[in-house]
């Protein structure tokens, strides 16, 4: 919560019960205890003084707070008057004639001291859990909450299909059209007009490649009187590999991609194959996979994928992720997170402590997938570096409780996420299950999956999204203004086999999508924020668009190879795509960041954007910016105002622009003409119009 | 601008979104528009610090040879202590240090001989001799320190204090960290933006280097001429507002246009603020020479600018990790900083600065008051250096809301362990917001279904060392 609101009443509710403390006790004292006291109890104390070990020895029972709070069969082992007298720290300090305990070896001094100060500070412990019946029930409870809530959440019901019958004009609108217009006309609006054909083929290219028309194919469309025009141009720019190649950029800020491990002492970091696994997702978006097969290749192609092991790089999915000095149960929690997250829109990782606070996402749930994972190791090299497989030697997952690795709780069976569960939820059966797991994420059935996807894609060429959290559809989301919407598409996508390019079809087909970004003052006041998308939004080339760009734009730009190793682009002389960037998820270069590129440490929903000084910096002094304008400025081909013109905004010059710039040519006349040339290809490039999409 | 516009582009702009700021940021639309990410905005409350310096002595300096004086070591040099604690590797008997310590000011707090320039400044200081960490490991110490959180990414205090603060002077980057001769170990971890936007993560400069370009990426354009440039603004602002004309009002179109007006100054103030050369003779000499005088000096320049935080780093991986030679290693790397941090204080307080800038001295933990013992491979045999100690270490505070002359809690006899008014980083964190106007337990950032604090779920305000 920034400063100036008002504290919610959400927030205090969840860091109270995110600690399971009752009110009496003050919750760092608690914490005090979970700490230092609670795991010495487990690991030290529970075999001989439990009542889950039997008898509790000496009457004496560790595990619940009454145990304590009575004493065993020698009286009261707390003096809270006189802590020192304790006999409980007596006993650990190995200052009782009798009792000299743990009886191996004496505990630590620091672990002993821990004792002492917990005694002094009053021997502060969470409220007693209940007792095993009522435990039960509130298991019990906590399943018909779960029931509960999945049946109520929006996002856990199947999609529907309900479009409007209208009449008259709209009857035989494109469903997308007609979906948006219930909005709108509740809001009392008007759609707007249809952008211009400049505009159209501009937005076209940007959305479906990545990269800008040339001047020729803008009038050879302009010129073209073909009906059929607008289609033709989709279908030509779907089929042109450049089309996966800006999508996997897409992917990859999901898929948190990085070449490297992050920090992991002084061993190597990089993932030398990682490129495999963008390459991967590059050929299936160009080959339009089935988005169904796409997910759940990247979760179990060891189990899922052609014989010839092709699709093994898919999994670089989970394998790519950051290594946290290599702590297995961060990696595990990483994948977790990756994979609910990105697939399917839920925050399962804020499970991994506790409950979760708003989602029917039980701790149990966290651990069971934690378990899938667990059952998964990477073996490495031929046939694929990034590829997992199950172990052979199979273990179930213990909770752990708060998290915390030296306090197991209960064994969980490994099984799919119960709030997308049938009743009779039945644990995986084959191996690790993720094989299942997978089957279950990318399902027609799972009312999650095909609408993050679907979402997703929408919030790229709308310029936002549906739901307004991409890869948060819990309870907390907003209800989509547009459900109805989310719905058809999501349906139809599953009815066409999941095909991405259907998809983008479907949504580049309507006139919602074709709208221009026009400024009307009322509808702003309406709508300020465009939710009903009475108009369409204008969006500023991200950092990838804008370099490529630049490049196709300085004939600096390779297109010759798709896929293949990462490159340092950030050198003058690369001229490969953005998305082929080697990112170092350690050090990433400061440019990226500038610029608002996905941070690959986590699963990224949205990008940010941001407006700052640095970002102009670079586009003003930089050696990448001079080093391109200054070299399309050397070729004879760009000598006059027009020329450059079309080259860089594909367009003419009208008689104010022109004249502006021969003024400006004129002023530097005293620098050689390439000089000042150079200079004004780089306001161009630099100008609002290049950089913002209408 | 139309207060519309800038709405819509804090929406656009993406700064908060699906957070419960963004909320709130729409709902005092007319209390505080912020045009940028950047832009200034008041904490919770009235803050008593503005800025902050982190002196970051990263390695973990020995507070048992600077601030944390102990006589029974000496007692015992050479004796097993009645208790040796884990850390990570295995020390041997007690090691006096081998400096004197002197009391020192008004409130004679003892300072060690290493520091003889930072001892006249201690009734500024409130040294807390009670800290305490969780792992005795580098990487996750040093995270817990910057970011709250050893493992976990998540972001440092500077972004969050950038992110709730914003900054005073957008023309210089609002979290600076300096660190001269490479990274430290963690690297760019240690000043990450983490779930926040990136624009506040910390901006590095390596402070090895003197020359502005090389210091701050961009900074100059060496081909263009500064009255080409100007034209070339010029005509770009032309050739935008044109554009933005035909549109009508859009701030994301605005925010750019600005953005080009903002780097043009940020290209002279930039490169003013980093050339100490500006300086007096007086408070160049009173800074010292060497690179630890020259970092801190620019450090205050930047602060004295508007610049929200700045880190300042020892040096490259971890000078002060004296696992040997320790009596020659600390009187090395203190006397490379301690007239320049004397002179800080100092400095600060003449220019009626320390009042409002909050300065923090420490590493992200202290060393053992055992004697480390020789391991292969890991300090050559040499018996003359210290392990790694988060049981028990210092810091200290001065400036913004400080009470100087404090010394608050205390380490066992030998100064292994914090026992009395422990203080763990989280503490120190809830204190610092606390000191820059935030209450830590509502200052949160809604990110993958959580609020996030920098604390977590712990942190207590220490109002002891509070004036």
């Amino acid at each position: 919560m920034r400063p100036g609101s008002t504290p919610s009443v959400a927030l205090l509710v969840c860091v109270v019960s995110a600690c399971g403390v009752n009110s009496r006790v003050v919750r760092a004292d608690v914490d005090f205890f979970e700490k230092h006291i609670r795991p010495v109890f487990v690991e030290h104390c529970y075999e001989c003084h439990s009542d889950k070990a039997g008898e509790p020895k000496a009457g004496l029972s560790l595990d619940r707070r009454s145990g304590w709070e009575q004493g065993g069969d020698s009286g009261p082992v707390l003096d809270l008057d006189n802590p020192e007298e304790s006999l409980l720290l007596k006993a650990i300090s190995y200052n009782d004639d009798f009792y000299q305990m743990p009886p191996e070896e004496k505990l630590s001094n620091e672990i002993v001291d821990h004792f002492r100060e917990w005694i002094e500070m009053g021997a502060p412990a969470p409220e007693e859990e209940e007792d095993d019946d009522e435990e039960k029930s509130a298991a019990e409870n906590r399943e018909e909450s779960v029931a509960s809530l999945g049946k109520s959440h929006w996002a856990f019901q199947p999609p529907s299909l309900d479009i409007p019958a209208f009449e008259g004009e709209l009857l035989h609108t494109h469903p997308i059209d007609r979906l948006i217009a219930v909005g709108l006309q509740e809001a009392d609006l008007a759609p707007s007009q249809r952008a211009t054909d400049e505009t159209l083929v501009r937005r076209l290219h940007f959305d479906l490649t990545g990269l800008p028309p040339d001047y020729e194919s803008m009038q050879q469309y302009l010129s073209s009187e073909d009906e059929r025009k607008y289609e033709q141009l989709v279908e030509q720019l779907l089929q042109s590999p450049q089309f996966g190649e800006r999508w996997a950029r897409h992917w990859l800020d999901v898929a948190r991609f990085a070449d490297t491990k992050g920090y992991v002492f002084t061993q190597d970091r990089n993932y030398p194959d990682a490129h495999k696994y963008r390459d991967w997702v590059i050929d299936s978006f160009n080959r339009d996979r089935s988005i169904k097969e796409f997910l759940q290749f990247q979760l179990a192609a060891d189990q899922l994928g052609n014989e010839q092991g092709s699709d093994l790089p898919a999994m670089g999915f989970l394998t790519l992720g950051r290594r946290f000095l290599n702590n297995q149960n961060d990696i595990i929690d990483d994948r977790i997170d990756v994979v609910t997250r990105g697939m399917m829109g839920l925050t399962v990782s804020c499970a991994r402590c506790h409950d979760h606070k708003y989602d029917p996402i039980p701790t149990a749930d966290y651990y069971s997938l934690y378990g899938v994972f667990d059952n998964s190791s990477e073996p490495g090299g031929d046939p694929s570096p990034l590829r997992m497989v199950d172990r052979k030697d199979l273990r179930d997952a213990h909770i752990l409780l708060r998290g915390n690795a030296s306090n197991r709780g209960e064994k969980v069976p490994r099984q799919f996420l119960q709030v997308l569960s049938p009743d009779d939820r039945r644990p995986f059966q084959e191996g690790s299950g993720r094989r299942e797991m997978a089957l279950a994420i990318a399902a027609d059935e799972n009312p999650l999956t095909a609408r993050v996807f679907v979402n997703r894609v929408w919030g790229h060429l709308m310029g936002s999204h549906l739901v307004e959290t991409p890869s948060d559809f819990g309870t907390r989301s907003n209800r989509p203004t547009q459900l109805p919407l989310l719905d058809y598409l999501t349906i139809r996508f599953i009815e066409n086999d999941w095909s991405f390019k259907w998809l983008v079809r479907e949504i580049t087909g309507s006139s919602t999508y074709q709208q221009s970004v026009t400024h009307r003052t009322a509808a702003i006041e309406r709508d300020p924020e465009n939710r009903l998308y009475w108009r369409m939004n204008r969006r500023r080339l991200d950092f990838e668009a804008m370099r490529d760009s630049i490049l196709k734009i300085c004939n600096g730009l390779d297109l010759s190879e798709i896929g293949g190793p990462s490159d340092k682009i950030t050198r003058v002389e690369s001229r490969r795509r953005s998305l082929y960037a080697h990112l170092d998820r350690q050090n990433l270069p400061s440019l990226f960041r500038v610029f608002d590129v996905a941070l690959p440490d986590t699963h990224v929903p949205k990008r940010f954007q941001t407006t700052v000084p640095q970002q102009a910096l670079f586009l003003m002094n930089s050696p990448f910016i001079r080093h391109h304008s200054q070299g399309l400025a050397s070729s004879r081909e760009y000598e006059t105002v027009e020329a450059l013109y079309r080259q860089i905004l594909a367009r003419d010059p009208n008689p104010q622009e022109q004249e502006l710039a021969e003024a400006f040519l004129t002023d530097g006349a005293h620098q050689s003409k390439e000089q000042t040339l150079a200079e004004l290809a780089q306001v161009l490039l630099l100008s609002n119009e290049f950089i913002f999409l209408d | 601008m139309n207060i519309l516009s800038r709405r819509e582009m804090i929406r656009r702009s993406g700064i908060g979104f699906g957070t419960a700021a963004l909320g709130s940021l729409l709902a005092d639309s007319a209390a505080g528009e912020r045009k940028s990410p950047m832009a200034p905005q008041p904490p919770h409350f009235t803050p008593k610090a503005k800025r902050v310096i982190h002196l970051f002595m990263n390695g973990g300096p020995s507070h048992v040879d600077t601030f944390d004086p102990k006589p029974a070591l000496a007692k015992n040099a050479g004796k097993e202590l009645p208790f040796n604690l884990p850390t990570e590797r295995k020390t041997g008997a007690a090691f006096p240090s081998p400096y004197r310590f002197n009391k020192f000011g008004e409130s004679g707090t003892e300072v060690s001989e290493i520091f003889p320039h930072v001892a006249q400044c201690v009734d500024d200081i409130a040294v807390i001799r009670s800290m305490h960490a969780d792992v005795p490991n580098h990487e996750p110490s040093l995270l817990l320190m910057n970011c709250g959180a050893a493992r976990l990414i998540r972001p440092s205090v500077g972004s969050w204090l950038t992110y709730g603060l914003g900054t005073e002077n957008e023309n210089l980057p609002a979290f600076i960290a300096m660190c001269p001769g490479g990274y430290p170990i963690q690297e760019s971890q240690n000043w990450q933006a983490g779930f926040l936007p990136g624009i506040y993560q910390g901006t590095y400069v390596d402070t090895k280097h003197r020359e502005v370009e090389k210091l701050i990426e961009h900074i100059r354009n060496p081909s263009t001429s500064a009255n080409a440039q100007q034209r070339q603004l010029n005509l770009l602002r032309e050739l935008n507002q044109a554009h933005l004309n035909e549109r009508g009002a859009d701030a994301a179109l605005e925010a750019r246009i600005e953005s080009f007006e903002l780097a043009f100054r940020m290209q002279g103030e930039a490169s003013e603020a980093f050339d100490i050369s500006r300086e007096p003779e007086s408070i160049r000499k009173m800074y010292g020479r060497g690179t630890q005088a020259r970092q801190i000096l620019i450090a205050r320049r930047l602060l004295q600018r508007g610049v929200r935080y700045v880190q300042v780093r020892h040096g490259q991986g971890q000078p002060w990790d004296n696992h040997d030679d320790i009596e020659k290693n600390h009187r090395k790397l203190a006397r490379q900083c301690n007239q320049a941090i004397g002179a800080l204080l100092k400095d600060l307080k003449q220019q009626g600065m320390l009042d409002d800038t909050l300065v923090i001295w420490g590493g992200e933990f202290g060393r053992t008051p055992t004697v480390e013992l020789p391991k292969e491979g890991a300090n050559q045999g040499k018996i003359n250096g210290r392990d790694h100690n988060h049981h028990g270490f210092t810091m200290w505070l001065a400036g913004g809301g400080i009470k100087g002359g404090t010394v608050y809690g205390s380490t066992d006899d030998f100064g292994f362990q914090a026992v009395e008014k422990r203080m763990h980083v989280h503490d120190l964190h809830a204190t610092m917001l606390h000191l820059l106007g935030f209450d830590h337990e509502q200052f949160t950032y809604r990110y993958a279904g959580r609020d996030f604090r920098l604390t977590d779920v712990h942190g207590r305000v220490i109002h002891d060392i509070l004036a």
